[in-house]
Formats: structure tokens, sequence, C-alpha cells
């Protein structure tokens, strides 16, 4: 028998077995949250400069190797003794004050990957270096928690492997309304009126539909749930401005979402860096300062943790364009109301014990503070979703 | 040759068949349906940007006028981009323009200077069949890449490694098939390259760092080309250009054994032209498994559609919003590692869903 005469004579039969699974796409009885807690995940694309954005203004070494990029005290604000904040960070300066941040140094993994895309990839999946898999962390606890599409949104146009799960996606929306009215178009409930369970066997159609069954029954919640909310606060007029301003209506708006993530590009500073990354940092730190306050005064910042990342750090030393090269570990930011431990939390690296290509050398894996965050903040099993143990944290 | 083979062969190579050309290809055998297709692409035919405002200007004059003259540039390399998807639309060259779009996703960079722009996309167009090894050293000196890239800042006191990763990462070997160690001794070799205003390239000995260089084991006083054909000596590379080719035009799910094929053509004389030919006169290419199976870029889809069903946008600027709501546009990859394909571009973007799902149900060849 041909395999779609197969298929055309088991539809009766296997019809009802297709059913159940299809309606529970459309259905909203959320199954059950192990928390109420957010994480919203910021990612500077492209390497941002760790070493120009938490800066040891007392290390001889930096500045030796960093001839003319350096950063000098004037263009810092302290924090301690030894280490000043790119000055373009200036409006985190009252969350930071707060105790609203929390900054990790050295963050990176073994046999580090100076790759855009591989590293990028080894943060979003989770995966040793050497290890290459096909779902993200994120996706892994929507499958952990037996969540929905929108358990996890990405607000771009498409989705992060960072999103996808085993057997259940996130969702990319850029646009709630857009989202919705494009879904509503009656085009669309003629075509799932019209589906026939062949269809989710076959390769790529199936996935279309199981891709647009999901959008489908995500849609009209998101859309209705958020459509009273809009933020009143101005956040800069630019596309990050847009996607935070989008994740705060969101968030606001009582929505079920647990994780949300958003980018921010240009990083990639291998010649002439100094003005990019003051720019860049500067939208950056501006936008999560008005992210915040417009969350805290809808009550809604006690439950969100912000993390930001980059794929990796920068070389120590420059290049002769006035650039940084890639390099490996990093700094990242948490940023919450509940951090334990507030602040720098740990040291700096040390800069004179690079490894043989001149790159520093991590002291904590990143993957410490994912399962830090699914232990003690999404209150879940780390290990099932990581695949493997790690040590937690104090942040939280 | 069967219609159902002709079809695949031209979704493949091309962007669909109208029902008349299918009727006139349907009498003739395999073989001579490939020469001809071959025989049509024998020639080059430049896609020519306007670049009329720069005429007759002074070095002097157009320092002084910089800021307005990038703006033109901008606007300019916008039309050259539509004039690129028009072309598409209405190709002589059909295997060319379809390996030209495929390189361009290959060898990806952008330029905001349409003389920069211009040139490195009729080098695409020029190399598309011809020889890979002329083709990496070719887009190495091109203006547009050695801006993209910064090679152009790449000097010798302290190297830039920014292309000459991608060069191996990207446009050569693939992840892990080199160190760090060879990076940088790569990026040495390639210091000195920059290129003249109107875009020729120049070769600024006081930047290049003459010492040797150890590369892949091999030692030597190397330079960018030097590098070049060192690279192309390993077996892998011409592996990694097979798979990549064996992804967009056959299936995404590789076959070791039609790879192994492939590289045995491939590496021999590294000519792109000869492997096209041996995986189009397979007998694996015609196999059910890779016919639909496929799913188009949005650049494929919208010149495949306009094939069988022509349509006409009255906007010329419309082109260019259609492409970027579908996130392709001509000339403006997101990033160095290019456009999204196969079932990436689709991931729940409600526009994109609206579109493919019309296809789908209308048409449904048109998507795969």
């Amino acid at each position: 028998m041909k395999r779609r005469d197969f298929l055309k004579q088991s539809t009766f039969a296997s019809g009802m077995f297709f059913v159940p699974q299809f309606l529970k796409a459309f259905e909203h009885n959320t199954n059950a949250i192990f928390s109420n807690k957010k994480v919203v995940i910021i990612q500077l694309k492209g390497g941002n400069d760790g070493l120009n954005t938490v800066v040891p203004f007392n290390n001889d070494i930096y500045y030796q190797q960093r001839n003319n990029i350096a950063l000098k005290q004037a263009d810092l604000f302290k924090i301690s003794n030894e280490i000043g904040l790119h000055k373009s960070l200036q409006p985190l300066q009252k969350l930071y004050d707060k105790g609203f941040v929390s900054i990790i140094n050295n963050v990176g993994y073994p046999n580090p990957n100076l790759s855009h895309f591989r590293s990028t990839d080894i943060w979003q999946t989770a995966s040793d270096s050497n290890e290459f898999l096909q779902n993200g962390w994120v996706g892994r606890y929507i499958d952990f928690i037996k969540g929905n599409p929108y358990t996890a949104i990405e607000v771009d146009e498409s989705l992060s492997l960072m999103m996808k799960g085993k057997t259940q996606n996130g969702l990319a929306i850029t646009d709630s309304k857009v989202f919705y009215n494009s879904m509503e178009n009656p085009f669309f409930n003629n075509v799932i009126s019209n589906y026939h369970d062949a269809h989710l066997s076959e390769h790529n159609l199936g996935y279309l539909y199981n891709t647009m069954i999901d959008a489908k029954s995500s849609a009209k919640y998101i859309y209705e749930k958020t459509k009273t909310k809009n933020s009143s606060a101005e956040y800069p007029k630019n596309l990050f401005g847009k996607q935070l301003k989008n994740i705060s209506q969101f968030i606001n708006s009582g929505l079920e979402t647990q994780v949300y993530y958003a980018g921010l590009s240009g990083f990639d500073t291998h010649a002439n860096q100094t003005n990019t990354q003051a720019r860049l940092l500067n939208l950056y730190a501006e936008t999560m300062d008005v992210f915040i306050n417009d969350l805290d005064k809808n009550n809604t910042f006690d439950d969100v943790l912000i993390l930001t990342f980059s794929e990796f750090g920068r070389r120590v030393k420059q290049n002769e364009s006035k650039g940084t090269d890639h390099g490996t570990a990093n700094n990242v930011f948490l940023m919450g109301k509940n951090l334990k431990k507030q602040g720098l939390y740990n040291n700096l690296p040390n800069l004179a014990n690079l490894d043989k290509n001149g790159n520093l050398k991590y002291e904590i894996d990143f993957r410490e503070i994912y399962a830090t965050i699914l232990d003690k903040w999404l209150n879940v099993d780390d290990t099932a979703i990581l695949n493997k143990s790690f040590s937690k944290l104090g942040f939280i | 040759m069967k219609s159902a083979h002709i079809q695949h062969l031209y979704n493949r190579i091309g962007f669909g068949i109208s029902p008349k050309e299918l009727a006139r290809l349907s009498k003739k055998s395999k073989k001579n349906v490939i020469n001809e297709l071959f025989k049509a692409s024998e020639n080059t035919t430049i896609l020519q940007g306007d670049t009329t405002f720069l005429n007759g200007k002074s070095y002097k004059e157009l320092k002084k006028e910089r800021k307005k003259l990038q703006k033109i540039s901008r606007k300019k390399v916008k039309e050259f981009s539509i004039a690129w998807f028009t072309r598409l639309n209405n190709p002589t060259e059909i295997l060319r323009e379809k390996m030209t779009l495929f390189w361009a996703n290959h060898f990806v960079c952008e330029s905001k200077n349409i003389l920069y722009a211009e040139s490195y996309n009729n080098v695409l167009r020029k190399n598309a069949l011809g020889n890979f090894r002329d083709f990496v050293k070719q887009v190495s000196k091109e203006a547009a890449m050695l801006g993209y890239l910064n090679n152009k800042q790449n000097k010798k006191k302290s190297p830039n490694e920014n292309f000459a990763r991608e060069l191996m990462e990207l446009f050569t070997l693939g992840q892990d098939h080199y160190t760090e160690k060879d990076i940088k001794e790569s990026a040495r070799s390639f210091t000195g390259y920059n290129h003249k205003f109107k875009g020729e390239f120049i070769f600024r000995e006081k930047h290049h760092d003459n010492k040797e260089k150890i590369f892949f084991g091999k030692k030597g006083n190397f330079n960018g080309d030097d590098i070049i054909d060192i690279i192309l000596e390993q077996k892998q590379c011409a592996k990694f250009i097979s798979e990549k080719i064996y992804r967009h035009f056959v299936n995404e799910n590789i076959k070791t054994k039609h790879i192994d094929e492939m590289v045995d053509v491939f590496y021999k004389d590294y000519n792109i032209e000869s492997l096209m030919r041996f995986v189009l006169l397979s007998k694996w290419f015609y196999e059910e498994e890779n016919i639909g199976t496929k799913i188009k870029s949005p650049i494929e889809l919208l010149v495949g559609i306009n094939t069988i069903v022509p349509y006409k946008i009255e906007k010329k600027n419309q082109i260019l919003l259609v492409q970027k709501l579908l996130g392709q546009i001509l000339l403006s990859p997101p990033n160095v590692a290019g456009w999204k394909t196969g079932r990436n571009w689709i991931d729940s973007n409600s526009i994109v869903f609206t579109f493919a799902f019309y296809l789908v149900k209308q048409c449904r060849n048109s998507l795969f």
C-alpha cells in the first residue's frame, strides 16, 4: 500500500485520535503553572566588550593592552575603588544604587567557541561546546511544565533555537494586534476546518500546520488579554525600545507568559569600537531604566528577573583598527527587586592569566546561572531541563 | 525528459517553469535539457547600477560632498536591489542568476556604496559557475567585502581577525575545521589589503606583516592568496561547499554517499560548473524523496509565483516592502550568516504565515 493511500484509508480510524490533540491547542485551561515568576532575557548580539563595560580602572594590564580604546576614570562611574561602569550605563545608576542590579563577572564555558553563531547556539541550547542540540533551554522548560506556546514569547520576527522545545515551541510576536488580526482572517479558519490529519504527518506541511495551530490558539488569548493595557511610559523610539515596551505591556496585563526574549544588535565591534559601543550601551541602559520603572509603577517588577548576556566577550588586547576581536568569558547582568547578592557578584577576571589565544579563562559556567534561575526562581527541576546538574549561585 | 523531472529541475535551478516552456522541453532528452540549461548561462549579463551622479567629480569635490553623496548612494543601492529583483523575474541566464542568488547567501556581504555593491554583485554573477578558487580570491579583494568584514582595517601591528575567521567558518571550511591559531596566522597574512576610492583593490605593503606564518602546518611568508590556496588544499573545503549546494539544490538532509561523489568531482579543480552538471545529471537528483520537499526562500517564492502566474507590483518601492515583510531583502542580509533558510523563516511570523498558507491552499506546489 502506498503511504498516501494508507493515510487516506486510516483517516477515519485515526481521526478520533487526532482531534483531541487538535482541540487541546485551542483551549486555555492552562496547565499547572509551577510559578508566577517571569524571566526577561536580553541578548546583546555580536559579543559585547565586557571589559569596556565593567572596567578595572586601576589595572595596568588593561591600559597596556588597550592603549587607544581603554576607558579612563572620567569615562566611568565608579562602583568600587577598583571598578567603574561605562558612563553610557548611567541611566542604570539609580537602579544599581537601589540594589536592583547584580553583575556576575567572568561567565563562560569550557572550550569556548569564538563563532557568533555557534556560541549563540551554545548559550541558547545550554549545551557543551562539542554537543549539538536541536532544542533550547527555554523550549525544554515549556516542555517540562507542559506549557502553551505563549509560555515563552520572543519579541521578534522569527523564533530562536532557545525557544524551541522537543514537543512545544514558544512564539515569535512583534505586534499582538497584527498577529491577532492576521490570525482572525476568515481564510485561516477555512484552512483549519479543512485540515486533515494526513497534513500533520507530512514533513514540511505538517510543520506549517502545527505552527499555525499554535499561533492561532495563542493569538486571541494574547490580544484580548493585552488590548486594554497600553503603556504610557516613554520608551526610546527604536526597535529595542519597542520590544521592551511590548514586553511591559504583556507583563502588566497579566499574561501568563513566563519567559520573554529580546535582543539588541550591533556589538560586533571589530573596528572603531568606542562610539558604537557607547551608543549601544546607552540605548540599552535608557531602555532598561524606562522598562523597570514601568513595571514598578504597575507593581509587577517584584515577580520579574531580567537576565542580560552576550554570546561572548572580546579579546583583552585591542586590534590595530581601534576595535576588539572575538573573545570568551564575559559579564552577565541580572536585574530584579529580590536579588540576594547586589552589585558585583564576584571579582573581575585576572588579566594576567589568559589562555593561549589571549582570552579570559572563565570562572562561572553560564549554565550555573540558568540552573539557579530554574531552581530558585521558576521552581522546577533544573537537572531535567539542562540535562545535567550544575551548582547553584547565590544571586537569588 | 519526464515533465515532473523538468519541473523539479526548474524549481531548483531556476524559479519554476511556464506550461509552454515545459511542453517544449518535455520533447527533449534529459541530457539535451541540461545542456541547453548550461548553454543558456554561458554568458554573463552584468547588472548595471546607476553611478552617474559620481561622474566627473574630482577627489576634492567627492570629499567635500561626502554626506550628500552617501545619501544618494544609499538610494541608488535600493534601486539596484529592485533592478536585481526585476532581473530575477526576467532572466535569460537562468542557472547563472539562481547561482548568483545562492552565492549571495554564501559570500554574505553588504555595502551602502553603490559602486562597491554593484561590483560585488557582479563578481558573484561572473563567478557563479566559474572556478571556486578564483571566486574566493576575488571576493577577498572586493571593496564591499574589505569594508564589511573590516579587512581593510587589518594591519600588521595588531591584526583584525574578522575576515580571517568568517573566511574559514562561513565561506570555505565550516566550524571546527581550523584552530584559533590558524585564524590569527591567516589574519596576519591578509594584513595590508585595502581599496581605492572607486573600489579598485590595492595592497599596502607597509601595513602587511612580512614575517613568517604557520598555517595548517605550513610555514612561509604567506599573503592572502596563499592562505586561500592552502585552505582549498583541505578536502574539507570541497566537502563544505558540496554539502551547502546539496542542501540548497537537492535536499536539506544530507546523504553521505552523494556528498562523497560530489567531493570527488569538485576537489579535482574546484570547477563549480562541473559540480553542478554532475548533480543535475545524477540519478539521485530526481529521486522521489527530493521532489517537492524543500521550502522555498521568500525571494524564490516571489519570483516562482511570477513565473507561473505573472503579477505586477505597481510602485517599485513596494517590492522592497514585500521583501521586508517576508524577511529577505536583496542586498540587505541580516548578518554575515545570511538569511534563514528552509523552515526557519516561517516560524510563527504572522504575515509570513498568512502568505504561506494562502500558497499552500491555492497552489500548493509554489511553496515547495
